[in-house]
């Protein structure tokens, strides 16, 4: 028996040995839980055939569901920057001589508002004194 | 999950960044077909533009300086409103509910204005004006950096002279 297997084992190194003849090298060392390095690497080709697909699919099924829900946020996100893009569009000024006319109306008008605004106070200052003055007199 | 966090983190940014100017773009999409208000909006890609120019006169270097640090306007405004102290005071409660500040009110006969801003570290980085006449109202709002010195100073120094696209902005009758 044990030279039967050596020459098997020899041929199986070589890589001519047959189906048959593997299945027989894997159930020597099946029976045969003693021997050494060789038995444990045809153990080990044994204990990987075992290994189901299930596994295996539902990792492969996570991922997919995971990339799909990736594309369809980048999808969204691009979506979401073109509409927006889109949206904002409509009133942009793209002469930029009108686009600088503008910007110069708008900051005169809100720079003339706080200067009112300024000049207001002082107003309210000078109008503050003259009481505290009437008041002093009184 | 990781990557999940990430996207999430990519998205809130990409939505605070069209978040600026949420207030006034409201009322770009309320007033959309609304032929009696002007609507204008100046990009920041415009700004970035305006970076690039020199000024002959002080004034124009002034205007320049300040504009450049600008990153994007945004007007609204009609001379004819049906109710202006309405929309006056729905606008100044969605300015006051996004988080601006108010600055500074001035209220006469003609008109009301309000300026509130966005500040971040002493810095002013939006303000937006409204404005609510008899017939007229007007939303303004400014992003970027905003030096309110230099704002004021330019409309001491330049004179309004030809306002072609924002006409009667300025709370003077013509």
């Amino acid at each position: 028996m044990g030279s039967q297997i050596d020459k098997l084992l020899e041929k199986y190194w070589n890589g001519e040995t047959s189906l048959e003849e593997e299945t027989l090298i894997k159930e020597h060392f099946k029976k045969n839980p003693a021997l050494g390095n060789e038995g444990q690497y045809f153990r080990y080709l044994a204990d990987q055939k075992k290994v189901s697909y299930e596994g295996s699919t539902s990792t492969l099924r996570k991922k997919t569901w995971l990339s799909a829900a990736a594309t369809i946020t980048i999808g969204l996100i691009t979506a979401g920057l073109v509409f927006n893009d889109a949206k904002k569009d409509p009133f942009a000024i793209d002469d930029p001589e009108k686009a600088l006319q503008a910007t110069k109306e708008a900051l005169l008008m809100i720079g003339s508002e706080l200067k009112q605004g300024q000049d207001h106070t002082l107003e309210l200052t000078k109008i503050n004194k003259a009481k505290e003055e009437l008041q002093d007199d009184s | 999950m990781k990557k999940f966090v990430l996207t999430l983190f990519v998205f809130s940014a990409a939505s605070f960044a069209f978040g600026q100017g949420a207030v006034v773009s409201k009322y770009f999409d309320k007033f959309e077909d609304d032929e009696t208000f002007t609507k204008v909006s100046v990009s920041s890609k415009m700004f970035s533009l305006f970076t690039e120019m020199e000024g002959n006169t002080d004034d124009e270097k002034e205007f320049l300086d300040v504009i450049s640090k600008l990153k994007g306007m945004k007007v609204v405004a009609s001379e004819k409103v049906s109710d202006p102290k309405g929309l006056y005071s729905s606008a100044i409660s969605d300015v006051s509910k996004a988080g601006y500040e108010e600055l500074m009110t001035v209220k006469d006969a003609e008109e009301n204005v309000k300026i509130s801003i966005k500040e971040k570290e002493g810095i002013i980085e939006e303000l937006i004006l409204v404005a609510g006449g008899k017939e007229k109202f007007a939303m303004v709002s400014l992003y970027g950096v905003i030096d309110l010195k230099q704002v004021s100073k330019l409309a001491s120094m330049m004179r309004m002279s030809e306002l072609k696209y924002l006409k009667n902005l300025d709370g003077d009758e013509e």
